[in-house]
């Protein structure tokens, strides 16, 4: 695999070379400073630049175009990481011998067109495709309460710290209320103005060649490009953890903790944290795993997850309400444990495995590989070898002083009153 | 082992059929480093009475799932997670309405992961202590899908159009029904079920064809367990015609959600080539390119739209899903629509090239390509290698006469609605 990476001014344009896919994955990722009500355009932007475009309409249009072109069919993602909002747009097209001659060229002219040649008559978005993404997303916001498990993790984080992270990802209702074609339009402006942009391609490619197409139909005029650390400091830690628990007529309680990250050093952050994750409850080795659900029964699922650009550890679990009291005393008992070293080498060894094995399984996906680059960037995590090796330097004594790091903040109980 | 290709997707895969019954498909990639396997038994929850050489028997709802948990206990102490996790590798089961499924994924230590997989799913472990504590976790999980609204209307969408079919319970069974299942019942399912002529093995990805093969034939477990009793599924008889044509109920949710229901005869020696044409009618209709659904947003009738088929031994459902707040007004159209089919060739043309490109990305994924052979196995009772073949030979007039044999009126509507 060839990696290289090319400042062409307003992006970055990162060619990977490799014969081991049957597609040629092309991946436009903008990100900008964070903004509460931009997390609302973000996604707004985002779906409305793929339900129609200037020589397409209306979706109907844009699919079937797409459906032509072999099943270019043109993704648009909106998330958070730390502090930056994010829109990646990505393209999967087969090699030449799959398709016909010129399908290649024209897939990447639509994709440029999407970007570029948006629905837009008198710097306002059309009408009738903004009020169908405004009604969509609409829903979205008003319903999302729905799926209890991601409910209890947002009711968790809007009662921690005031950051970025409390910011609902799919929006807000008073933001899509006051949203008009117009002020879209200059957020639009804005976000392809001024957003960091990153344009990744891998797949079995002369870069010659793929580096003048993407010349040629990806117009980024950028300027003003503000970079900023993504990670999201903590402020406080608090010695007593808060508890809220909230009624929901569902079967099921769901529990979320949150915990805060003390600052770590780079090695701590992208190699102990991890280990420490993997044996305390990101694995079905872990301890939460075997302990609370294995020896007690007391849960379906119960785990957790690091948060790296936030330093924010959440574990989740899904118990009977009776259970509560005892789910908790037991997290907590897990955690200390950790603390005072009550892991042994065979946890870290298996550790070490599942990281490694994750590590390999990357190569077979193209996503994957893309992502190991945006990690670079974020997080300036080194390379799959450096890896490989690194993450063999990670001592028991490394594990207990970053479990030491961790806190636990606030606990949230979504308590299930269904009869 | 036989050699046999993929036709037009450049890849071939290995066939051979053990002397037990045990049947083995190996799909090896170059340029690949991890390798996926599943031992595969054809038992689900689908499964509500059985014969045994003669005796009949009952499996309660729940069972075959049950049954799934408690092969991940040992005798040793070593279990499945704690042996695949020394070599940092993945282990998981699960249960559908006709399958269960044992994974193993990992890029390393491939011959003691395979040896390892056979010899637990051939040493069951089953003892009263170890089921009395398995209830309390899967109890937890059935209230995890009982809370879940997907899950919630696909219950009432399923009991609205099947009378009798064991579809109409819940793969994990219900609190009552797990609560009282005991191990002998567990064992005669296990007996029954996974006996080597009911189940097969698929792996792809990184391994070595000969080394698998001479790994399973070795294997002391699955030699001790080679008889094969007779066994029979049985069913109630199944009526053709749908069972609750109208389900409205209220429950906790914030807009409401809608299925549209048309329950067919299934061709008894279900054919892909007929799937394949309720797929294209399907997507042609109510698919992403279609005019239905374009007007349907832009009326603002749904905010959110899809369809699937289910199929049963007996029958095959088609679903189209909503999430409306214009019900009444979303049925009209939608049976509208149903009276007033007009297919063109060229979209028809032009779904195929979206099937073909998908078949060659598909492909490309070692773990999209053996859940791909698990299902048709499951479903067709052969792993189906001309698909591309197949999808082209897709013709206008086959699917108007395909169309034409479908009673529209056969029907259930199941409307979840806000309570208040």
């Amino acid at each position: 695999m060839k990696y290289e990476k090319q400042d062409m001014g307003s992006y970055n344009l990162h060619l990977i070379q490799t014969d081991k896919f049957r597609t040629v994955t092309i991946r436009v990722s903008m990100r900008q400073e964070i903004t509460e009500e931009n997390v609302t355009y973000r996604n707004v932007l985002a779906d409305i630049l793929v339900y129609s475009n200037a020589n397409y309409k209306t979706k109907r249009e844009l699919v079937m175009k797409e459906q032509d072109l072999y099943s270019a069919h043109i993704s648009a993602n909106s998330s958070r990481s730390g502090m930056y909002n994010n829109i990646n747009f990505q393209l999967k097209i087969l090699l030449d011998k799959y398709t016909e001659e010129g399908i290649e060229e024209e897939s990447i002219k639509f994709f440029g067109d999407i970007l570029f040649n948006p629905n837009v008559t008198n710097k306002k978005f059309d009408s009738t495709s903004f009020e169908i993404v405004k009604k969509e997303n609409k829903s979205i916001v008003e319903s999302y309460k729905e799926s209890s498990s991601k409910y209890s993790i947002i009711r968790l984080l809007q009662n921690m710290e005031d950051k970025p992270y409390k910011y609902i990802e799919y929006g807000k209702k008073e933001v899509l209320d006051n949203m008009t074609e117009e002020s879209l339009y200059n957020f639009y402006q804005d976000f392809f103005n001024k957003s960091l942009v990153d344009i990744y391609v891998i797949g079995d490619i002369d870069p010659e060649k793929y580096t003048k197409l993407i010349k040629k139909y990806f117009l980024f005029d950028t300027f003003k490009r503000k970079k900023i650390s993504p990670i999201i400091p903590v402020d406080k830690y608090n010695k007593r953890s808060k508890t809220v628990i909230e009624q929901e007529d569902i079967s099921q309680s769901k529990l979320s903790i949150g915990c805060k990250i003390e600052t770590l050093s780079e090695f701590d952050r992208n190699y102990t944290l991890t280990l420490y994750n993997l044996i305390l409850g990101g694995s079905s080795e872990s301890k939460f795993f075997k302990n609370i659900r294995e020896k007690h029964s007391l849960c379906y699922y119960v785990s957790s997850s690091v948060r790296k650009l936030d330093n924010l550890m959440i574990i989740k679990a899904g118990i009977s309400k009776e259970n509560f009291k005892e789910t908790v005393k037991r997290i907590k008992k897990e955690m200390k444990d950790m603390t005072l070293g009550n892991f042994d080498e065979t946890d870290i060894e298996n550790a070490i495995n599942n990281y490694i094995s994750a590590l390999n399984e990357i190569e077979d996906f193209s996503d994957a590989i893309i992502e190991t680059y945006v990690a670079k960037d974020l997080l300036n995590l080194d390379d799959l070898e450096t890896r490989r090796e690194k993450i063999k330097q990670v001592t028991k004594e490394d594990i207990i002083r970053v479990s030491k790091s961790v806190h636990l903040a606030t606990i949230y109980l979504l308590e299930g009153v269904k009869e | 082992m036989k050699r046999l290709e993929f036709i037009g997707l450049d890849q071939e895969y290995y066939y051979e059929k053990l002397e037990n019954g045990l049947e083995l498909f190996f799909v090896p990639y170059k340029n690949k480093n991890n390798y996926a396997i599943n031992y595969v038994t054809k038992y689900g929850s689908n499964v509500l009475k059985y014969k045994l050489e003669g005796e009949e028997k009952i499996a309660p709802p729940g069972i075959a799932h049950f049954l799934e948990h408690k092969m991940f206990e040992s005798s040793d102490g070593i279990d499945p997670f704690t042996f695949t996790a020394q070599s940092g590798s993945y282990c998981n089961a699960m249960t559908s309405y006709t399958a269960t499924r044992y994974v193993i994924e990992g890029n390393t230590n491939f011959k003691e992961n395979l040896d390892y997989m056979i010899k637990f799913v051939n040493e069951p472990y089953f003892t009263e202590e170890n089921v009395e504590k398995e209830k309390g976790i899967i109890i937890e999980e059935v209230k995890q899908y009982n809370d879940d609204i997907e899950c919630m209307l696909d219950l009432e969408t399923r009991k609205s159009i099947y009378k009798n079919h064991p579809i109409i319970n819940d793969i994990g069974g219900t609190v009552e029904t797990v609560s009282n299942i005991t191990k002998d019942e567990i064992y005669d399912c296990y007996n029954t079920f996974y006996q080597p002529s009911n189940m097969f093995v698929v792996i792809t990805g990184n391994f070595d064809v000969n080394e698998a093969l001479d790994i399973i034939k070795n294997n002391k477990q699955l030699q001790e367990r080679s008889q094969n009793k007779k066994f029979e599924i049985l069913y109630d008889k199944e009526p053709d015609e749908i069972t609750k044509s109208n389900v409205t109920l209220a429950v906790n949710l914030v807009k409401p959600k809608l299925s549209y229901n048309i329950k067919l005869p299934y061709e008894s020696n279900k054919k892909f080539a007929y799937s394949i044409y309720i797929s294209m009618f399907l997507s042609l209709v109510f698919g992403n390119s279609s005019k239905f659904w374009e007007r349907m947003r832009r009326e603002g009738k749904v905010t959110s739209f899809g369809y699937t088929k289910m199929n049963t031994n007996s029958h095959m459902s088609i679903s189209i899903l909503a999430e409306t707040e214009k019900a009444s007004e979303l049925i009209k159209d939608i049976e509208n629509e149903l009276e007033n089919i007009n297919i063109e060739e060229k979209d028809i043309e032009r779904l195929k090239k979206v099937w073909i490109a998908s078949e060659v990305t598909m492909i490309d994924n070692i773990s999209v390509t053996l859940d791909n052979i698990v299902d048709d196995i499951i479903e067709y009772g052969k792993l189906i290698d001309n698909k591309p073949a197949l999808i082209r030979s897709i013709n206008k007039t086959r699917l108007d006469e395909i169309i034409k044999n479908i009673d529209f009126n056969n029907k259930s509507v199941v409307l979840l609605e806000p309570k208040n």
